[in-house]
Formats: C-alpha cells, sequence, structure tokens
C-alpha cells in the first residue's frame, strides 16, 4: 500500500496544489485531468459493478429494489469467491489457457512480425491486392469461418468425440489462432511509421533485412509487439465458442468455458459467485496487464538507432 | 533480376502467416462463397446449385429493412465518435506525468471486464427510475427518459454503449502508435514554441496517421458486423423490452446469426453466407473509398 | 502472377467441392440407407410388431465398447449421472460411457450439428424434441423401436407416461426417435401465508387454498377482487407466469385455439386465440395475471418472494427458486397450474429426451440403448428425478416405493420438491408438449415470437389483433 502511495507521488501532489495558482497552462491541465477522469469513471463503472457484485450477498442482490452501490466491509461477502472456486475445476481451465494463450501468442507474434515486414518495407508484385485481400477476410462476420474451420480440424482428427488425446486438443485450441490479420494490419501500420531513411541506410550499410527487422524495426515497434501480445493473450482468456466446440472432454477446455458453464445451467443465476469466478478469472490478466504496461508506455528512444 | 530476388525473399517471410491463413481463413472464405450458391444445403450436402435464390431470401426477410437502417446508424455515427473520443483520449493521456499509469490502467480495465457485468452495470446506468443516466440529467432539470423503452431512446444507449465497448482498444493502439513517434519532432517544436494545437495537427496526426487509419478501417469493418454489443444490452431478442418487433435493433450479422441457428434446416447455411456476402461487398466498397481517401489526406 | 492466383483460386474451390460438399439430388439407396427418413413407411404405434429397420443384436459383445454421452448438465447432475454409469460399467465391464457435458442445449445443438455434418457424432446425446426433428434432418439419429420391441432387450412403453411417448412419436411416420429422460412441466406456487390471513373472505367466496386440483381462471378473478391491491395481506399482482411463451402456449391450448403443429403450420390466427388474448389482456391491466417484464426481470421468483405477487406459476425444476428464504420467510403451497376450462385442460410439459446417433455400430447401438433402458428403469427414474427436481418417465417410477415415500411422507430436506411431485402427479393426464419443427420456420423461433407478443401485450404496446399478426409476419405467414 505504501509502495503505491509512494508511487502516486501524492506528497508532491500536495505540495504542487500548494503553489497552484490560475495560470493560463494550469487552467489547461485542469481541463485535461477533468475530461480524462470523467472518461475514466465512465469507462470505470463496469469493472466496479464486477467487484461490488461478487461482494454482495445473493439476499441483497436479489431483494434490493434498486441496487446499492457500496458494501460495508463487515457486510463484504467474501464467501462468494470460495464456493465460485468449487463450481469449475479453475486451475486445470487455468492451466490450459495459459499453456494455448502461449502457444498462440508464439506463433502470432512470429508469423505477424515477419508477414508486417514484408508488407511495410518489401517490394513485391501483388502487394497491395494481396495486403487489401487480407484486410477483406475481416469482412466476413467469424461464424461463418466457424463450420468449415471445425471440418478442417475434425478432418485432421484433431476433435474426435472417442480419441482425442491431450496435445490434438492443443493443435485444434491453437493452430486456427497463429496468425491474425488484425494483428498483422496493425504492425504494419507501425512499421510504416518508421522512416524510410533508417532502411534505406541499413542497406547502404550492407545490413540484411532480417538483421534489419530483428535489430531496429522490432525494438522501434515494441509497444505495438507488447499490445498485440496483451490482446492476443485476452483473446485465449475470453474464448468459449470453439474450444467448446473442439474439445471432447471437458477437462481440456478454458477458463471462459468454466465461467459459462456453472452459471447457466439454471434460471436464475447466482450473479455474485458469477461474478466472484469472473474476478478470479480476470485477476492474472490484470496482473499481465500491470507488468507489461511499462514496456507499452516506455518511449523508444531513436538515439541508436539514427543510421 | 534483383527483382525477382526481392519478390522471392517477400513471399518467404509472408509463408508462415500465408500457410496459416490459406487454411483457416481463405478456405472457410472460399466455402462461404460456393455455400450462397448451393441448393438445399444442409449437413454436408446439397441437391444442386441456384444463382439468386439464396440472395432473394436474404433480402424478403421481414426485418432485413430495419437490419439495414440499424446496421447503417451505427456504422455512421459511432465510429466517428468513438475514434476522435479515443484519440483525444489518448493524446492527453500521452502528454501528463502524474496520474499517467493508473488512468492507463482504468482506461484497460473494460478489456478484463465480465460481459455480464458490463450488461448489469449499464442496465443501471440506464434504468428510468434509478439509473446514472437520468440522475445526472435531474441536475440540469430534465424529465427522466426510458432509456432502454423504445426504438428511439434505445438507439442513444446503444450508440454510447457501443462507444464504450470501443474505446479500450482503440486507446491502446493510439498509446502504442503515440510511444513510436520520434521524440526529435516534439523537442524541435518546443524549441520553436509552436502552439500545442499546431503540434497536435502538425505533427501528432500525421505521424499518427498510419494508426488513425488502421483504427477507422477496423471499426468501420467491426461495426458492419456489430450484434454482439447489441445482444448484450438488450438480450437475444434485441428488442426494448416489450415491444413488438417494428422497434428491434436486429442487424445484418442478426440476420445471419438467425440463420445460422436454423442452420439443421436445408438452405439455411446458404442464406447466412448470402447475407456474409452481401455484408461483404458492402463493407469492401467502403473500405476501399475510405482507404483511398486516407490515402489522399494522410500518409498511410 | 495473376494467372497462379486464379489457379489457386479455381482449385480450392474445387477442392472445397470434393472435400466437404456434396452434391446429390438422386433418389435416397434404402439399401444403403434403411433408416433414411425417406425409405420408412409409417408405423401403426399401436402394432406390436418391430419395423426391423435397425438391427437388434442377440447379445451384447464380449469386446470393449465405448460409448460417447454428450448432456448439459452441471457439476452436481454429471455427478448423480456419474453414480449410474460406475453401476452400469459393473454390470457390463466392456462397456465404457465417456458422458460430456457440452455446456448449455444451445452449445450442445450447434455442436451435434456440426459433428453430423462431419460425421463426427457421439453415440447418444441428450435433446430437446426440435433439436431431434432438426438431427433428423440429416437422418442423423435412429428409430428406437425395434429394441422397444426387442424380446430380449424392450421395454414395456405403456409403462412410460402416455403423453411422453406423444411426444416422442411426433416426429415423420409416427417413429421413436428418443426416450424420454429429464422431464417437467408447470406448477402454481403459492403464498400460504397470504391465503392463511385472508381465510375468511376467501372461504366466504368459494375459493379457500387448495393444492388438489387446479383453479379456474374464472376463480382466480375471485381471488384478484380479494388479494389484490396495497394493504397488508394483498400483493401488487395476483399471479406471475415465469415463462411468458408457456403462458402463451398453454392458454391457447385452454382456449382451444391455435398455435402451431408438427407440419410447422402457423395456427394463431383464429376467433379464439384472439379472445384469449384479450381476456389476458383484461386481466394484466387490472393486475389479475403478471409477467416478469412487470419488475424488468427475467423470472418472478424474487419478487414473489418479496410479496409482489400472491401466487407464481414456473417450472417444475426450478421450485427452489420460489421457496422465500431470509427473516421474512413465508410458508408456500404449490398446486396445479390454473385452468381455463375444466373441460379441456391442459400443462406444458418440457425437458429433454435422449436419443442415439445413426453413425454407430451394432453394438454401440444396443449398448447405448441398455444404458438408456437402465437410466429409466423405476427406480432410476425415480431417484433421478427426486434429487433433479425432475419428473418420473415412468408410471412404475411413480409407484416404486422410494417414490411414493418421497409423495406421501419426505424427509424434511425435501419438503417442497414433494410438493412440487404432487402438484406435477395431477397434472400427469393432460399435459401438452410443444410441437417440434424445424424448417424455414422453426418451433423455437415460433416460441419467441409468442414470448415477444405476450410481453408486449403487457407492456400495453400491442392490441391482441397487434400480437397475433405480429406473429404472422415475423413467422412469413401473410
Amino acid at each position: 500500500m505504501e509502495k503505491i502511495i509512494e508511487k502516486l507521488n501524492l506528497k508532491e501532489f500536495w505540495k504542487d496544489l500548494k503553489k497552484f495558482r490560475f495560470t493560463k497552462a494550469n487552467v489547461r491541465t485542469i481541463a485535461v485531468y477533468s475530461f480524462l477522469l470523467l472518461f475514466a469513471i465512465f469507462v470505470f463503472i463496469p469493472f466496479y459493478w464486477m467487484i461490488l457484485t461478487s461482494l454482495k450477498t445473493l439476499e441483497e442482490i436479489e431483494t434490493a429494489l434498486q441496487p446499492s452501490l457500496w458494501v460495508k466491509f463487515k457486510d463484504m461477502a467474501f464467501y462468494n469467491y470460495y464456493s465460485a472456486l468449487q463450481a469449475a475445476p479453475y486451475i486445470r481451465y487455468m492451466a490450459n489457457t495459459v499453456l494455448i494463450a502461449f502457444i498462440s501468442t508464439v506463433g502470432t507474434i512470429v508469423t505477424t512480425i515477419s508477414a508486417a515486414f514484408a508488407f511495410a518495407r518489401l517490394n513485391f508484385k501483388g502487394r497491395d491486392t494481396l495486403f487489401l485481400a487480407l484486410i477483406a477476410t475481416m469482412m466476413i462476420p467469424g461464424e461463418m469461418f466457424v463450420i468449415t474451420n471445425y471440418l478442417t480440424v475434425t478432418g485432421l482428427g484433431w476433435a474426435s468425440p472417442f480419441t482425442q488425446t491431450f496435445p490434438e486438443a492443443i493443435m485444434a485450441l491453437s493452430f486456427p489462432f497463429m496468425t491474425s490479420v488484425f494483428y498483422i494490419f496493425f504492425l504494419r501500420q507501425t512499421f510504416k511509421t518508421i522512416p524510410d531513411e533508417l532502411y534505406l541506410a541499413a542497406k547502404v550499410d550492407g545490413t540484411s533485412d532480417f538483421k534489419y527487422l530483428r535489430r531496429i524495426m522490432v525494438p522501434i515497434a515494441s509497444p505495438t509487439i507488447i499490445t498485440i501480445i496483451i490482446l492476443n493473450a485476452m483473446g485465449t482468456w475470453s474464448a468459449y465458442i470453439w474450444p467448446n466446440l473442439v474439445t471432447s472432454k471437458e477437462e481440456y477446455r478454458l477458463v471462459t468455458n468454466g465461467l459459462r458453464n456453472a452459471y447457466t445451467q439454471n434460471q436464475g443465476i447466482a450473479y455474485n459467485e458469477a461474478m466472484a469466478a469472473a474476478m478470479i478469472v480476470t485477476f492474472p490478466l490484470l496482473i499481465v496487464f500491470l507488468l507489461l504496461k511499462k514496456y507499452i508506455m516506455r518511449g523508444v528512444s531513436r538515439a541508436g538507432t539514427k543510421g | 533480376m534483383l527483382e525477382k530476388q526481392s519478390n522471392v525473399k517477400a513471399w518467404l517471410y509472408l509463408l508462415p502467416a500465408l500457410a496459416l491463413l490459406s487454411v483457416f481463413t481463405f478456405y472457410p472464405l472460399f466455402n462461404a462463397f460456393l455455400l450462397a450458391f448451393l441448393k438445399d444445403y444442409v449437413y454436408g450436402s446439397a441437391t444442386g446449385f441456384v444463382f439468386m435464390d439464396n440472395f432473394k431470401n436474404v433480402i424478403a426477410d421481414p426485418n432485413f429493412n430495419q437490419a439495414v437502417k440499424n446496421t447503417s446508424i451505427i456504422v455512421f455515427v459511432s465510429v466517428p465518435i468513438s475514434v476522435t473520443v479515443a484519440l483525444m483520449i489518448s493524446v492527453l493521456l500521452n502528454s501528463i506525468k502524474k496520474f499517467q499509469g493508473l488512468l492507463q490502467t482504468i482506461f484497460f480495465l473494460p478489456y478484463v471486464t465480465n460481459a455480464i457485468a458490463i450488461g448489469m452495470a449499464f442496465a443501471f446506468i440506464f434504468n428510468e427510475s434509478y439509473g446514472l443516466l437520468n440522475l445526472m440529467l435531474s441536475w440540469v432539470n430534465i424529465d427522466p427518459v426510458d432509456w432502454l423503452g423504445s426504438w428511439e431512446t434505445g438507439m442513444v444507449s446503444l450508440l454510447i454503449y457501443t462507444v464504450w465497448g470501443g474505446l479500450a482498444f482503440k486507446i491502446m493502439v493510439f498509446l502504442s502508435g503515440l510511444q513510436s513517434i520520434d521524440k526529435q519532432y516534439y523537442d524541435a517544436a518546443r524549441v520553436d514554441a509552436t502552439p500545442k494545437f499546431r503540434v497536435f495537427t502538425r505533427i501528432t496526426v500525421p505521424l499518427l496517421s498510419p494508426m488513425i487509419a488502421y483504427i477507422t478501417v477496423t471499426s468501420f469493418i467491426g461495426s458492419f458486423k456489430a450484434y454482439r454489443t447489441i445482444v448484450g444490452l438488450f438480450g437475444p431478442t434485441v428488442l426494448p423490452a416489450g415491444t413488438l418487433p417494428d422497434e428491434s435493433f436486429i442487424t445484418i450479422v442478426g440476420l445471419i446469426y438467425e440463420s445460422l441457428s436454423k442452420s439443421d434446416t436445408p438452405g439455411m447455411v446458404s442464406e447466412a453466407a448470402a447475407a456474409s456476402i452481401l455484408l461483404f461487398i458492402t463493407t469492401l466498397a467502403f473500405t476501399i473509398v475510405n482507404m483511398w481517401v486516407s490515402k489522399k489526406r494522410v500518409h498511410f | 502472377m495473376k494467372r497462379l492466383f486464379m489457379l489457386l483460386l479455381v482449385s480450392v474451390f474445387t477442392i472445397s467441392l470434393a472435400g466437404c460438399i456434396t452434391i446429390d439430388d438422386e433418389e435416397i439407396d434404402c439399401e444403403l440407407y434403411p433408416t433414411h427418413v425417406d425409405c420408412l413407411e409409417d408405423i401403426d404405434p399401436t402394432t406390436s410388431e418391430a419395423p426391423g429397420i435397425v438391427n437388434v443384436l442377440d447379445a451384447l459383445p464380449t469386446d470393449e465398447i465405448i460409448i460417447t454421452f454428450w448432456h448439459v448438465y452441471g457439476q452436481e447432475k454429471a455427478a448423480l449421472l456419474n453414480d449410474y454409469i460406475v453401476e452400469f460399467e459393473a454390470l457390463y465391464p466392456n462397456v465404457t460411457i465417456n458422458a460430456e457435458s457440452q455446456g448449455g442445449y444451445d452449445e450442445l445443438r450447434n455442436k451435434t450439428i456440426l459433428a453430423i455434418t462431419s460425421n463426427n457424432t457421439p453415440t447418444m446425446l441428450v435433446g430437446y424434441p426440435d433439436h431431434v426433428a432438426g438431427y433428423l434432418n440429416g437422418n442423423a439419429v435412429i428409430p428406437l423401436d425395434d429394441f422397444i420391441l426387442d424380446d430380449t432387450f424392450g421395454v414395456d412403453i405403456t409403462d412410460f407416461i402416455d403423453s411422453y411417448i406423444e411426444e416422442n412419436r411426433q416426429y415423420q411416420g409416427g417413429y421413436m426417435y428418443s426416450l424420454p429422460y429429464s422431464k417437467s412441466t408447470e406448477m402454481v406456487v403459492i403464498n400460504k401465508d397470504i391465503f392463511d390471513a385472508n381465510e375468511t373472505a376467501l372461504t366466504a367466496a368459494g375459493v379457500a387454498l387448495r393444492t388438489d386440483a387446479p383453479y379456474t381462471w374464472a376463480e382466480l378473478d375471485i381471488l384478484a377482487g380479494i388479494l389484490v391491491g396495497n394493504g397488508a395481506n394483498q400483493c401488487e399482482y395476483l399471479i406471475n407466469f415465469d415463462s411468458a411463451a408457456n403462458f402463451f402456449i398453454n392458454s391457447v391450448r385452454q382456449w382451444d385455439g391455435g398455435y402451431t403443429n408438427s407440419a410447422g403450420d402457423i395456427l394463431v390466427d383464429n376467433a379464439n386465440t384472439l379472445a384469449m388474448l384479450e381476456y389476458v389482456q383484461d386481466r394484466f391491466e387490472d393486475k389479475t395475471f403478471a409477467i416478469p417484464l412487470a419488475w424488468d426481470a427475467d423470472y418472478g421468483s424474487a419478487n414473489f418472494q418479496e410479496g409482489d405477487s400472491c401466487m407464481t406459476v414456473g417450472s417444475t425444476a426450478g421450485i427452489k427458486y420460489n421457496v422465500p428464504t431470509g427473516v421474512d420467510a413465508f410458508e408456500i403451497a404449490v398446486a396445479p397450474v390454473p385452468q381455463y376450462d375444466l373441460d379441456n385442460m391442459s400443462a406444458v410439459q418440457q425437458g429433454p429426451n435422449v436419443a442415439i446417433m445413426e453413425d454407430t455400430t451394432d453394438a454401440e447401438r444396443l449398448a447405448a440403448w441398455l444404458f438408456i433402458t437402465y437410466i429409466t428403469n423405476a427406480e432410476n427414474t425415480a431417484k433421478w428425478s427426486m434429487l433433479t427436481g425432475y419428473l418420473p418417465v415412468r408410471y412404475s417410477g411413480y409407484d416404486s416405493t422410494i417414490y411414493q415415500a418421497f409423495l406421501t411422507s419426505p424427509d424434511a430436506d425435501y419438503k417442497y420438491e414433494s410438493m412440487t411431485a404432487n402438484a406435477a402427479f395431477l397434472q400427469i393426464g393432460y399435459n401438452d408438449y410443444d410441437p417440434a419443427f424445424a424448417g424455414r420456420v422453426t418451433s423455437s423461433g415460433a416460441r419467441l415470437q409468442a414470448e415477444i407478443s405476450m410481453k408486449a401485450l403487457f407492456a400495453g404496446n400491442a392490441t391482441a389483433q397487434q400480437a397475433i399478426d405480429s406473429i404472422l409476419s415475423q413467422l412469413g405467414v401473410n
């Protein structure tokens, strides 16, 4: 806790506040912070709702005529978290999810970086047409892909209801998600912001394309690459339609399957337990984000990359 | 000779992605095109080919006009608003020092918020008798509105909800893009004492233009496919509670889902495929125009 | 490059054609596909002669048999099911049963449709009648009549509840493509404390609390006169109907109006259905009837517990949600659902059946059949019902010692389940099923429109005629 306070620099904040004068710059600062704060609150409400609901008793949720916006500490139903953990084998699901997220993210990063590089830096015949064709694939709703992909995966023998093994399940779960047009497009755009001069200078120096990609483009684009890693992991975390289709055993499924299946069986969902489960599932994601966040926001110095 | 070599190299770089894409993206796409021209397709077999019948059935759907209307409104209203708001938040967030990390985390939170919680929170925000929105309106003496009770007010709620739903991703993309901009440009501007707004229009926007183009193109594509957000707000009937289907929030993708939910009936998967192709053609035409315009205006 | 691309395109198209889509408009080869619907002759359900379409082995082979069983049950019910599996596997040591939950009913159905397309189906599954009707469009489940009538492995089909058998025989030709498994019906839960507090007035009006026979709609009017209001022992609404769709469908039947039939015809355009809706609209207005929309809720249970309605109609499988808890808890009573016309009574029957898939060997089919008969035998259907809130599928299940004990002198923990079972038992003679069909218009689509219309009627956004017109136009009947 103290560490957080220290990080927020509250003391300095007070000092600054005491010195405060209504100058034009200060008014601007106030406007900026008010704007950001307003939207931050707007954005935060549903997350707050999730925490709040996870700590309410079922009776309170069902009987309150209007939902209360606060739970006193002594009334907090931490028991929800205990019951939520009993509702599905989350540890197993979590392990599966981490594994799949890891495999599909590594795959995505490799395929995305190389494809984005080709589209952003290399000249080849049909480049723009192919690129448009890739973008065009995003214009068909995902559900249309599911039908054929299911047939492909079962055709490969990876999803038999009788004989599926864990490695087969892993392949069925991760292969279709080892590349993504959405991220290729994203990274290509980032690569495009890197000035051509750097590339031409490297060419003059005799640097190979691969070396240039690895030494210069990837480091400069690292905020984008980290963002892609986070988004991709998030995608695995919230996937449920595909994992439900291609796994024959319940123990091969992912966290969101556990979350959904535990609470969609009956009428009258126990929202507090469902939200407690959602919090448990969300927690590792938040940690990952907090750990990687600083890499997104660390502006990349170009000093070392000057040709 | 040199060009040929560079061609080969480019395809090598593309190979891993293209190999996977051909199996899991292009092949299903071709299949979808094929399905749209099959007669009475069900469970992997069809009785022959048809040319326009599946498309005619899509257009004959009693809710087709409503779906086109709803989709158009979502596309043309929500995308410009959400891109502008996200850009403003990102640039401002990037410019501040104190609380930057905290705010950045908060703007990321929608990504890890459970869908049920989002639905519940917005049900609270839009509630007629005790909702947050009506509470705020009461501060400026505006009478309470039943935000989810009719198509007109429901559309306003839906647009707010849609903008909310897209913020987290857009802010993340813009922030990562802003990080890739060379600080030297800003240092130069500071030395010249360039006004902030000019810095924004003359440095930030042009240098961020590839990201703006990316967000604009993908947001338009995404909002052409809007449906899940609507189910999140209005439930699976996509109706304001207690209204008849002429107030429906159905979209084109909603029609596709409806057909797919009957995929055990001959011809219904083909109808979904036909509707997908109509959507595909519209989106593609729109995107090409969009890219052509943005190519003229920004360096892309 | 362009030519290469075109070549690629054409070849992919050809592969697609050859790969997983077959184009075939020829007649079905009945030698090859004896169970295809086009090859079956209509069956006379009263005959005791096996149709001879499915080969029933004389004895279960002794080599290993693996059965995959797709269901939708969560941890509790799955654990219970697993007990039966352990017992069954002890009886037949060479049979292994893999029972796997596929999530909810929609997930199970979607997955099965894809599995049928890719010849990747399980051995058996649970499903609603409209699911089975859809699977039959792909000839993917087998008729069970040969097993039912088999000398060695058959069952006495007259022991199954008649209306359940009718439901499972509604498909083409009158064949039985599934066997009832987890059935439920609706009941009305009554706030006994409020009825007791008004006992004198109710008795004087001739509508005293009773659970051994349904109230009539006329009696509901009398009840509303006494019980609806702002007083201490009164409610905002008299009676809530949890499922607007069931309310619509069941009321249509009670009024002898039209809804749908198994052929998929939409029959709501008639005078009785209109009269019913007009009557219901009046009762909505004077607060006799309500649906959960009254409180912006999906179910009325929370508001019933709050005393906002004096009675609530809901699924027998959901009784536990209507049992009040906490300090203000009141006593409840459970009765059969109210009827408009005692000469034309009707109560919904719902819940999944169990079917065997076509893409299976004779040995697998026989093992699956043995398992189905095992889990639906008198004792097991009774036990399953007592612990899950479903109802026994056989008369002998009701007659079994444990179930009789459960009905007449239940354990304190099962008091309310027992009340529910008693109410359900009274309705056994007039349960009706919702006709299942899977065409351009599906039975679930019709059901959804019935629900939407009922809600619009309640909200005052539609007249009875507009409600009917909306159903007709949405379902493409003009």
